[in-house]
């Protein structure tokens, strides 16, 4: 029996409501959230049953952190007087379990919760969606502009015309996730003032379309690569495009490896991003290095083939000639 | 905006403040209020957590012992001054209540 799982969970940070119940859901089924890495929740298995689970927030702390601060552990010794134990955390985000009956809730005034909610995703979720949002506004940009120069070259291009599906999509979630985001933001300001809580609606939906339009997006473009074109054009493709996600996926195990060796959360950053920028720009220039390699190569094998046609074809003449 | 919110207090501000009249950490007031309220006022760990750290930012309480993470506090002048500004706040209230129902009484 399977002892351990891991999922990718596709809940905004702010969605509370959303989280809570489904690691309620998983507890009933016997699977208790244990720890957060790379967006990968990991469960171990426990006995089947109900439990309090609070999400909550701490403004301060950063995904890089090698280790909670003090701040944070004696926030945690709060939290674990009233028989909140840590589930697992990343960066803001902080899971309880409580087995206790009727516990008192880690928050009980909603303006300053709420307050902690916005401080928290000020600090990570909101700037990394405008960046992400604003990113992908200048990279459909930059194709329009090369569309309005070259009309034709999208039609053309199976990398440029799913490149830029991806990115629409990019702009949608990240349109969606502010908005959402900032809606229940003033919505659960007015509720505070009257003295509540204003649940977090879920838009999982949203994210797991999304993805799986960008998977079948991706998959489209692999058969276009692998169908069309000289046989280095598409090895060279599919090899660049693999090897960049790789790097990605690299990147996220470096920073996970640094902060276990306790590096500092700025050195953490600069060190993966560094590698990353340094893995790519090379891979890349590797890639076109040996991508020109091959087409003159190919050029060449062309060119000695079109010389024998020619010879062939003038012995031939030559053997016509002499016949008459 | 912290100082705007500070112009009158939530019961779980007040109490945590009235706790800190004598030295105290924070796992000591999250089990006083309740005990001093019988029951009826309960604090959670992250809203003490917030408003602690607050209290100390307005100068309202200040810290008097650090053991490893176990941090004391105790109330301030300035945190004496809002407390009682509350008390105040509170007894007007109490005394308008009295006064209308009084009235009506002996008409």
């Amino acid at each position: 029996m399977k002892e351990k799982k891991r999922r990718m969970e596709l809940y905004s940070f702010y969605d509370r409501t959303g989280i809570e119940r489904h690691l309620g859901q998983m507890a009933e089924k016997g699977w208790r959230l244990e720890k957060i890495e790379n967006n990968i929740w990991h469960y171990r298995r426990t006995a089947p049953g109900k439990v309090s689970v609070t999400v909550t927030y701490f403004p301060k702390a950063s995904e890089l952190d090698p280790e909670p601060s003090e701040e944070q552990k004696q926030f945690y010794d709060f939290c674990e007087h009233t028989g909140w134990k840590l589930a697992a955390a990343s960066a803001q985000l902080q899971i309880f379990y409580n087995e206790n009956r009727n516990p008192v809730p880690i928050a009980t005034d909603p303006g300053l919760e709420l307050e902690t909610v916005h401080r928290s995703a000020r600090r990570g979720f909101l700037p990394a969606l405008w960046i992400i949002l604003a990113f992908a506004v200048i990279m459909l940009g930059l194709s329009a502009v090369s569309l309005y120069r070259e009309p034709g070259t999208l039609a053309l291009s199976s990398t440029m015309l799913f490149t830029d599906f991806a990115y629409v999509l990019l702009l949608i979630y990240c349109l969606s996730e502010l908005a959402d985001y900032y809606s229940w933001y003033f919505r659960a300001r007015e509720a505070a003032v009257r003295g509540e809580f204003l649940e977090t609606k879920s838009r999982i939906w949203l994210a797991k379309l999304i993805l799986a339009a960008v998977f079948l997006a991706f998959l489209f473009w692999i058969i276009n690569r692998v169908s069309t074109g000289p046989i280095w054009q598409r090895t060279v493709g599919i090899i660049t495009a693999f090897g960049i996600i790789a790097i990605l996926n690299l990147g996220g195990w470096i920073k996970i490896f640094l902060k276990k060796r306790k590096f500092s959360p700025g050195l953490n950053r600069a060190v993966t991003f560094t590698v990353i920028i340094v893995l790519c720009v090379a891979f890349t220039a590797l890639m076109v290095r040996v991508g020109i390699g091959m087409a003159r190569r190919e050029a060449r094998l062309q060119e000695q083939n079109e010389t024998t046609l020619t010879g062939e074809n003038l012995s031939v003449q030559q053997e016509t000639h002499s016949l008459q | 905006m912290a100082r705007a919110k500070f112009q009158t207090l939530t019961e779980q501000m007040f109490y945590t403040l009235l706790c800190l009249k004598e030295e105290c950490c924070g796992m000591d007031i999250l089990d006083r209020i309740p005990s001093m309220t019988g029951q009826r006022v309960s604090i959670g760990s992250g809203t003490l957590y917030t408003l602690l750290e607050q209290f100390l930012e307005e100068g309202m309480i200040r810290e008097t012992k650090v053991e490893g993470r176990r941090r004391s506090y105790i109330l301030t002048e300035s945190g004496r001054q809002m407390l009682e500004k509350e008390y105040e706040r509170l007894c007007a209230q109490a005394e308008d209540y009295r006064r209308i129902f009084r009235e009506e009484e002996s008409r």
